[in-house]
C-alpha cells in the first residue's frame, strides 16, 4: 500500500498540469502572466469578462511552481499578508470532483487546472 | 500530505452553511533571552515588558484571530483581535467597498500603514526576522487609526502599481517612566499617501504621512500651563515655550521601502524620517538586509540604526526651563545601532520556527529604546538571543 501510494505521489507531481475553464470563457489562450494574475487575485477579470479561478488541492504545489514561479512558503506569506490585511482571500480550493459540478455553471466563467481533460470543460493554451 | 497547504488549511475555516464568513488566526510562541538584568528589553517604547536577565515570553509571544464576511460581491467586513503582553487589542475592524478590480474603499480602523510591513507588524509568520526592526517600527508613534481609506491598483506594461489615500485620527495611552507617569498620544488631522510599485522581481514603496500630534501628559501639561503663567518669564522665553509644547504640533513621516528578488536571494532596505514640530527630537531610521531562500532554510543578517536630532535648540534664558526641556529633548531622542543575525525554517506549511541573535549597540546621544532600570542612563550593548515559533490558520 504504501509503495502504490508513492507511485500514485510520483505520478501527480511530475504529471503535466492543464490549465482548464468552462465553456462560458470567451478565451481560449491566456498569457502566462495573466495566469498568474488571475490566480493571486490580482485581477478577477480577463478582456472585460469575470473569471472565477479555483485551486486544484491535489496539484496545487505543482502548478504554483510551475505556473506562478513561487515556492509554495512564498506563495503562503503573499495570502498571509493580503487575508491579514483584509485585501483579498485565496482562491477555494476543490477537488477533481467539485470541478464536474461547476461545470454545470454555464453562465460564469470558471478557471482551474487538471492533469486530465474534464467532461464539460476546455483546455485554455497558455503562452 | 505533501499537497496540504495553508490555502487548504484555510478552507476548512469556513462555517458550515455560511461560506462567506471565513476565521482565520496567526500567532507567536517567542522566547527572548538577555543577560543584563538591570535592562528591560522591548522592542518598541510602546511597551515596558520583556527579557531583563532572564528567559522571557513577554516580548514576541501572541495570539491573533479574524473574521471576514463577505456580504455581497462589493462589501466585506473585517474584525482583527489580537493578545499580547500588552493586553488585547483591536486592529482591524472596518467594511471595504469594493468598486471594481481597481478601486476599493474601506472605513473603520485599520492599521497605520506608515512604512511597509506597519499593516501586518503583528503577524511574524509573514517575515523572516522573529520581529521587525524595532529601530523603525519600534519608534512608530501608533499602530492604527480610525478613519477612512482609499486604495487603487492597475498595471502598465508589466509594472503594478497600487496608491492608497488615508485619513482619521487616533489615541492611545502609553506606560510611562516612574518620573514622568503616564502619557496619552493623539492623532489628529491624519492625511497620508503610499505609492507601491512591482515590476519583475523588484518592489518599491514610498509612504508620506502628516499629523496634528498631542502627547497629553499631566506632569508635562503642568509643567507648560505654569511657565505660560509666570510672572518671571519674558514673553520672548514663553514664545519659545509656546513652540517646544507637545500639544496639537504637526508630525511628518516620510518612509521608502525596496526589496529585489534574485533567484533565491533577496535585498530588502527601508529608510523613515521623522519630523516633529515640537520638543520631541526628530528621529531618521532605515535597516538593510539580505537572506537567502535554501529550500525550507532562509539564512538572514541585517543592519539597522535610529538617530534622533534634538529640537531642543538651548535658546531659553531661564536655567531651570533651559534644563527641563533639555531633558525632554534628549528622553525622546532615540539613539541605537542594531545587527541581526537569524534564520527561518518552514517546518510546516502554515508554521516557521525561528532562531535570530540580536546585538544593540545603544549611542551616547539620547537613548535606546530598551528601558533602563537604573538612572542616570548609561548606553549598554545588548546581547539579544529570540526562539520563536510562528503559525497561521
Amino acid at each position: 500500500m504504501k509503495y502504490l501510494l508513492i507511485c500514485i505521489f510520483t505520478v501527480v507531481s511530475n504529471a503535466d498540469i492543464l490549465l482548464v475553464a468552462t465553456p462560458s470563457c470567451r478565451f481560449d489562450t491566456l498569457d502566462s502572466k495573466m495566469v498568474k494574475r488571475l490566480f493571486m487575485k490580482k485581477t478577477t477579470q480577463y478582456q472585460g469578462e469575470a473569471v472565477k479561478v479555483y485551486d486544484n488541492r491535489e496539484l496545487y504545489n505543482d502548478f504554483i511552481q510551475t505556473f506562478i514561479k513561487k515556492t509554495p512558503t512564498k506563495m503562503n506569506i503573499y495570502w498571509t499578508r493580503m487575508i491579514f490585511t483584509g485585501t483579498k482571500k485565496p482562491p477555494k480550493k476543490v477537488t477533481g470532483n467539485d470541478l464536474l459540478s461547476l461545470s454545470k455553471e454555464s453562465d460564469i466563467c470558471h478557471l482551474s487546472y487538471t492533469t486530465q481533460p474534464i467532461q464539460g470543460w476546455k483546455e485554455i493554451h497558455v503562452h | 500530505m505533501k499537497h496540504i497547504t495553508f490555502a487548504t488549511l484555510l478552507s476548512t475555516f469556513t462555517i458550515a452553511g455560511m461560506e462567506n464568513l471565513h476565521i482565520n488566526g496567526f500567532g507567536t510562541l517567542g522566547l527572548t533571552y538577555q543577560g543584563n538584568n538591570e535592562i528591560i528589553y522591548t522592542d518598541t517604547w510602546r511597551s515596558d515588558h520583556g527579557t531583563d536577565g532572564e528567559i522571557s515570553l513577554l516580548n514576541d509571544t501572541k495570539f491573533g484571530l479574524q473574521l471576514d464576511w463577505q456580504a455581497t460581491d462589493k462589501l466585506d467586513f473585517t474584525l482583527q483581535g489580537t493578545v499580547d503582553s500588552e493586553g488585547a487589542n483591536l486592529e482591524w475592524a472596518n467594511i471595504k467597498y469594493t468598486l471594481n478590480d481597481n478601486h476599493n474603499i474601506k472605513i473603520g480602523q485599520m492599521r497605520f500603514p506608515t512604512a511597509m510591513y506597519s499593516d501586518i507588524l503583528k503577524v511574524s509568520y509573514s517575515y523572516n526576522w522573529v520581529r521587525l526592526p524595532e529601530d523603525i517600527y519600534g519608534i512608530l508613534p501608533l499602530t492604527s487609526y480610525i478613519g477612512a481609506e482609499y486604495n487603487y491598483q492597475n498595471n502598465y506594461k508589466g509594472m503594478e502599481y497600487r496608491f492608497k489615500l488615508y485619513t482619521g485620527r487616533s489615541e492611545d495611552t502609553m506606560v510611562g517612566s516612574q518620573d514622568v507617569g503616564d502619557y496619552t498620544i493623539i492623532l489628529e488631522h491624519i492625511y497620508g499617501a503610499n505609492i507601491s510599485l512591482n515590476w519583475e522581481d523588484l518592489s518599491i514603496r514610498v509612504g508620506y504621512t502628516r499629523t496634528d500630534i498631542t502627547i497629553d501628559n499631566e506632569r508635562v501639561n503642568n509643567y507648560f500651563e505654569q511657565a505660560y503663567q509666570d510672572p518671571n518669564l519674558s514673553s520672548a522665553t514663553k514664545s519659545i515655550l509656546h513652540s517646544y509644547d507637545p500639544r496639537a504640533k504637526d508630525t511628518q513621516y516620510l518612509s521608502f521601502g525596496f526589496k529585489y528578488d534574485y533567484q533565491a536571494l533577496y535585498l530588502l532596505g527601508e529608510y523613515v524620517w521623522i519630523d516633529m514640530d515640537n520638543i520631541i527630537s526628530d528621529n531618521y531610521a532605515g535597516y538593510i538586509s539580505t537572506g537567502y531562500h535554501y529550500g525550507v532554510w532562509t539564512p538572514h543578517i541585517t543592519y539597522s540604526k535610529v538617530k534622533g536630532k534634538s529640537n531642543y535648540s538651548h535658546n531659553v534664558e531661564d536655567p531651570l526651563v533651559d534644563a527641563a526641556l533639555e531633558e525632554m529633548a534628549t528622553r525622546t531622542q532615540t539613539n541605537q545601532e542594531h545587527i541581526t543575525l537569524g534564520v527561518r525554517y518552514d517546518w510546516k506549511s502554515n508554521i516557521a520556527l525561528k532562531m535570530q541573535y540580536d546585538h544593540i549597540i545603544e549611542g551616547n546621544e539620547g537613548r535606546g529604546i530598551s528601558i533602563h532600570k537604573e538612572q542616570p542612563y548609561d548606553p549598554e550593548n545588548i546581547h539579544l538571543i529570540s526562539l520563536s515559533m510562528d503559525f497561521i490558520f
